[in-house]
């Protein structure tokens, strides 16, 4: 190969790393300093429904359940029935003393169910996307990507040594 | 440079090696709503479509999907068996591992031979289950089925809203997974491959 096009090659090289290495820092250090996005890891999220729930609502008496949570895709939401009746949340069913789990996917929307154990009989699910390493990635990309090629495009313009442009 | 192009497609090559084992490795995730710990399902000892007396053991050894629902419902239950109609075709051979029950909500009208002129277009895993109220009563209270007579004009009429849920009983017999009638027919598909493939 022409030593001036392997010159070429391996500016254009460094500067797509040196943008991948740009576009981390500045990427990562927002993810950083945005304590929200952080939280948004997928996790395991446990809702209980206490003993005796069923026979407080059909006596008019406060439940202590949540009204909703709120999950990132991929969380999985797990319904720990300690009541002696059959409740529901949504798409989970949950027989009496057992507990239903379901991974929130990405075809689930954040909506106000049909629920059996809260006084309303709804519960509010908030489904936000996950700030999974794919996404890192994306955020790594998009920024890193365009800042290699600006700066191979401006190596480009720098010149040759009089030698390497010759050979 | 030779050994560069070398040692960059082997190291492509192991990456891609080591992505595919780490993907392959991860544990299932099922798509239904999961029962924990699964347990023995509640029994139907009811009426089948066929006039025989029908127990959920009789069933052991096979996946099991149970519905509730009834033969004059307009839209859920004609939608959800059409669907598990599909799951089985998707399922190809594996299907003569699958039985589906439809359980009554509608005693009244739905005898015997009703459920089976009903269900015959869905082929002969589809099986439909009667009783008298009495009998039919403990088996939705098990099931948790929400079930309410809504009536109409005449009596010959009335309809009843009822719990849309599809039930999995697999083949050692326990409740394993749950689906509304809104999921996926690929969803469900999946599921039932993994638990007769032993997972």
């Amino acid at each position: 190969m022409k030593r001036w096009l392997h010159i070429t090659w391996v500016r254009i090289g460094l500067s797509i790393v040196v943008g991948l290495i740009f576009g981390w820092l500045v990427s990562e250090t927002s993810f950083q300093l945005s304590p929200d996005l952080n939280q948004l890891e997928p996790d395991r999220i446990e809702v209980v429904i206490p003993a005796g729930t069923s026979a407080k609502l059909e006596a008019g008496q406060p439940v202590s359940v949540p009204q909703s949570v709120t999950f990132v895709i991929g969380d999985i939401l797990v319904v720990k029935n300690e009541d002696s009746v059959s409740h529901q949340l949504g798409p989970v069913w949950v027989p009496a003393r057992s507990s239903g789990v379901l991974q929130v996917g990405s075809g689930d929307k954040s909506f106000t169910y049909q629920c059996s154990f809260t006084a309303s009989r709804s519960f509010g699910l908030d489904i936000q996307p996950a700030i999974n390493t794919w996404v890192r990635l994306q955020g790594i990309l998009a920024i890193g990507l365009p800042t290699g090629v600006i700066l191979a495009l401006y190596t480009l313009a720098v010149p040759y040594k009089k030698e390497d442009a010759l050979d | 440079m030779k050994r560069l192009w070398i040692g960059s497609w082997i190291v492509l090559v192991i990456g891609v090696a080591v992505s595919i084992g780490v993907i392959s490795s991860l544990p299932y995730t099922f798509h239904g709503s999961t029962i924990e710990p699964a347990f023995s399902a509640p029994d139907l000892p009811l009426t089948s479509s066929e006039s025989m007396s029908f127990h959920i053991e009789q069933d052991r050894n096979k996946i099991v999907l149970v519905f509730f629902g009834y033969t004059d419902c307009p839209d859920v239950c004609p939608a959800t068996l059409a669907q598990l109609r599909q799951v089985l075709a998707k399922l190809g051979k594996q299907a003569t591992s699958v039985q589906v029950l439809l359980v009554t909500v509608d005693p009244a009208r739905d005898t015997a031979e009703q459920l089976k002129q009903y269900l015959k277009p869905f082929g002969p895993a589809f099986i439909g289950l009667t009783g008298s109220d009495d009998q039919l009563q403990p088996v939705w209270n098990a099931y948790g089925v929400y079930r309410e007579n809504r009536p109409s004009g005449s009596p010959d009429t009335y309809s009843e809203d009822h719990s849309a849920r599809i039930y999995l009983v697999d083949p050692q017999g326990r409740l394993r997974l749950t689906y509304t009638d809104a999921s996926e027919i690929d969803s469900i598909v999946q599921d039932v491959q993994h638990i007769l493939n032993g997972g």
